[in-house]
């Protein structure tokens, strides 16, 4: 059989066009006169119609684009090494792998977003030290009162006592080493609002305490806070944020440059919608805590109710916010009853 | 294999060789497809294999008078080089998240290590590329790369950007000076003020914008909710602009021997494929990647060539330790980017 090949000698870039008569056992001789056989050769790996070179002891090398005679002769004469084609590249030249890759690649990837890496970043974060949680909101409550954008609470004392008596029965009834703290602040431009930091200081402004009706009402909104801090919910958002960049950078590769500014929109979505799994799972929370302590949770469905009024920020589409939408929670609270 | 070997020319005349790219957008996307679905299945293993498989085809498709590039890392030094780089990733991000404040020491660490990540990692690839069974090689310092791409950076910050245009020449300048193939050294002479211009003329294109934008704010307010439709756009061109004329730039002074280069690539056209592959690949949620990633070769190669006096038989082979991926890994995990 004849090979049309390339030969370079491994000294110098000298370059011989050569025709090589491969005998019956393999043996052929190069333009320098040297005798190799079929079976010492390395032979590169086949990927689609790459050239392919072909290693000789001597370092020597032969280049050639005939792909399939290069796999028959080595089918030929290396037939142990080759009792099979090629995995790779098998799954690399027929179109219907390629689709089934496709598929499979989505899926998988859908699955890892929507499911594994929440499960992951869950019990990563429900294993590690509670003082790390503590570090992660240590500062965040004096940078937010430096910033100006609260100021101190004009809550009557008494008022004050009885909620930290309340909040302290939530915080008792769970069984984690969190150090719980409630801090009233007067909202300012924030208006009615409550949130948790990690480390288990939670924040409630003047105004939304105004805006409640119930006592209960506020009562659920202190066990939904405590909710994200006993689900470790920053710590998880953290864990499932730093991963997804590897993800874009893994499918785009060199392209991933060009990617990054409108990649930011995907991953807003992303990570707005975990943020809502986390609020459903702060109310779950709330709800159970009510439940068990003999509360009507239409009292916290009504101070939500009041609270999306108060605030009219139109009607952001539902996939788009941080919250899920007012209504479907009122509703998970009133299927709760 | 069917091409003709060049005739021989006078000494006197270079022969101009053009770059040829040969990759096929349907051929390249069934390679992509499989390597990512077998990364995912292997949980990243695979990643290694499919990283050598993509570079052996880039090389491969990529010739110059009638031969090809060849990539011949192997994938089990890449897998070594990732796995320490993930670790040290993963670690980076771990601490800096939960402990602010040991980012700045972790970024002083970062600084020093740097140069030796970039000297390691021109190594690994220039090694690792060959031509005519010709090896590149790479023998840049420490010294020198920490200057470039640390301490004149550094500089640049401190000064308002007034030394980044004079950075990036010394940086241009280590790289293509310490390059060579087999035997023979790569040199380039910049004249940083070339690369002032370059970035003179790209800061001259974002002011007049600025004004531009400002007249429309004040003339017709209306149109100003339009104005982000524009940033983005104009975003892409400064930066084509300035990796069009770098990149032209660079090739234009590099001398092999007495051989040098011609790119001729062009700010627009570039731009173009920057935006429309950006938007391909955003639109078919990444299925479009391997044929951007064509398309970009494509046009690159398209727009090189080689200007040869004699002929391209007289390399000489040099002797070269055996390299390790480390470097050339980490540098890819911290997303650096550089090279000629």
């Amino acid at each position: 059989m004849q090979l049309e090949a390339y030969f370079y000698d491994g000294q110098t870039s000298k370059r011989t066009a050569c025709m090589l008569e491969i005998g019956p056992s393999g043996y052929f001789k190069l333009p320098n006169d040297l005798q190799w056989q079929w079976q010492q050769l390395k032979v590169s790996p086949r990927i689609g119609n790459t050239p392919r070179f072909l290693d000789l002891p001597d370092g020597s090398r032969l280049e050639s684009s005939q792909n399939d005679l290069i796999d028959q002769l080595c089918e030929q004469y290396i037939p142990e090494a080759h009792k099979r084609p090629d995995l790779i590249h098998t799954l690399e030249s027929k179109l219907r792998y390629a689709l089934a890759a496709v598929v499979i690649t989505g899926l998988m990837i859908w699955w890892f977003m929507a499911a594994g890496l929440p499960a992951i970043a869950d019990k990563v974060a429900q294993r590690l030290p509670i003082s790390i949680m503590q570090e992660l909101g240590a500062e965040t409550l004096t940078v937010l009162d430096q910033s100006g954008l609260f100021s101190d609470s004009k809550l009557p004392e008494e008022q004050q006592q009885a909620l930290r008596q309340q909040f302290r029965e939530i915080a008792d009834n769970q069984h984690s080493d969190f150090n719980y703290r409630l801090h009233f602040r007067d909202g300012g431009i924030m208006g009615p609002n409550a949130f948790a930091l990690p480390s288990g200081d939670i924040v409630i402004t003047d105004q939304l305490i105004e805006l409640a009706d119930h006592p209960q009402g506020i009562q659920g909104v202190l066990a939904h806070e405590v909710g994200h801090v006993e689900h470790r919910h920053s710590l998880r958002m953290i864990l499932q944020s730093s991963t997804y960049p590897l993800i874009i950078t893994a499918v785009t590769g060199d392209m991933s440059a060009a990617t990054t500014v409108l990649a930011a929109l995907p991953t807003l979505l992303v990570e707005k919608s975990y943020s809502r799994r986390f609020e459903e799972e702060a109310d779950q929370f709330a709800i159970d805590y009510m439940r068990q302590e003999n509360m009507d949770v239409k009292h916290l469905a009504a101070l939500l109710t009041k609270l999306e009024n108060n605030t009219k920020h139109g009607n952001m589409p539902d996939w788009f916010s941080s919250h899920p939408a007012t209504e479907r929670r009122v509703q998970m609270l009133e299927d709760a009853k | 294999m069917n091409e003709p070997v060049q005739p021989k020319l006078a000494i006197q005349e270079p022969q101009v060789l053009d770059f040829q790219f040969h990759g096929k957008a349907g051929e390249f996307f069934r390679i992509w497809i499989v390597n990512l679905c077998l990364t995912i299945l292997t949980l990243g293993i695979y990643s290694a294999w499919a990283k050598v498989r993509t570079h052996q085809y880039f090389y491969g498709h990529t010739t110059l008078g009638g031969s090809s590039f060849e990539y011949t890392a192997l994938p089990i030094q890449i897998l070594k080089g990732r796995l320490i780089a993930f670790g040290l990733f993963i670690l980076y991000q771990v601490i800096t998240n939960f402990f602010p404040l040991a980012a700045f020491p972790i970024m002083l660490l970062f600084a020093a290590v740097l140069p030796w990540i970039i000297v390691r990692s021109m190594m690994f690839r220039h090694f690792n590329t060959r031509y005519r069974n010709i090896r590149f090689g790479f023998d840049g310092g420490y010294v020198q790369a920490l200057i470039a791409y640390v301490l004149l950076p550094i500089g640049s910050a401190l000064t308002a950007g007034l030394l980044y245009p004079y950075a990036v020449c010394r940086q241009q300048r280590w790289l293509a000076n310490h390059s060579r193939f087999g035997d023979t050294q790569m040199s380039a002479e910049f004249k940083a003020g070339a690369f002032y211009s370059i970035y003179l003329s790209a800061l001259f294109l974002m002011i007049s914008t600025g004004v531009l934008f400002f007249l429309v704010q004040t003339a017709a307010p209306t149109l100003i909710p339009l104005i982000p439709l524009v940033i983005l756009p104009f975003y892409y061109l400064v930066y084509a602009y300035i990796k069009v004329q770098v990149m032209n730039l660079t090739l234009n002074n590099l001398r092999l021997g007495e051989h040098r280069f011609e790119s001729r690539m062009r700010t627009l056209a570039y731009l173009w494929i920057f935006i429309s592959n950006t938007f391909a690949i955003v639109f078919t949620l990444g299925l479009a990647t391997p044929w951007a990633m064509i398309r970009s070769a494509n046009y690159r190669a398209t727009c090189t060539s080689a200007h040869i006096h004699g002929d391209l038989d007289q390399f000489v082979q040099a002797q070269q330790d055996q390299q390790n991926a480390l470097g050339e890994e980490l540098g890819e995990t911290l997303d650096l980017e550089f090279g000629v």
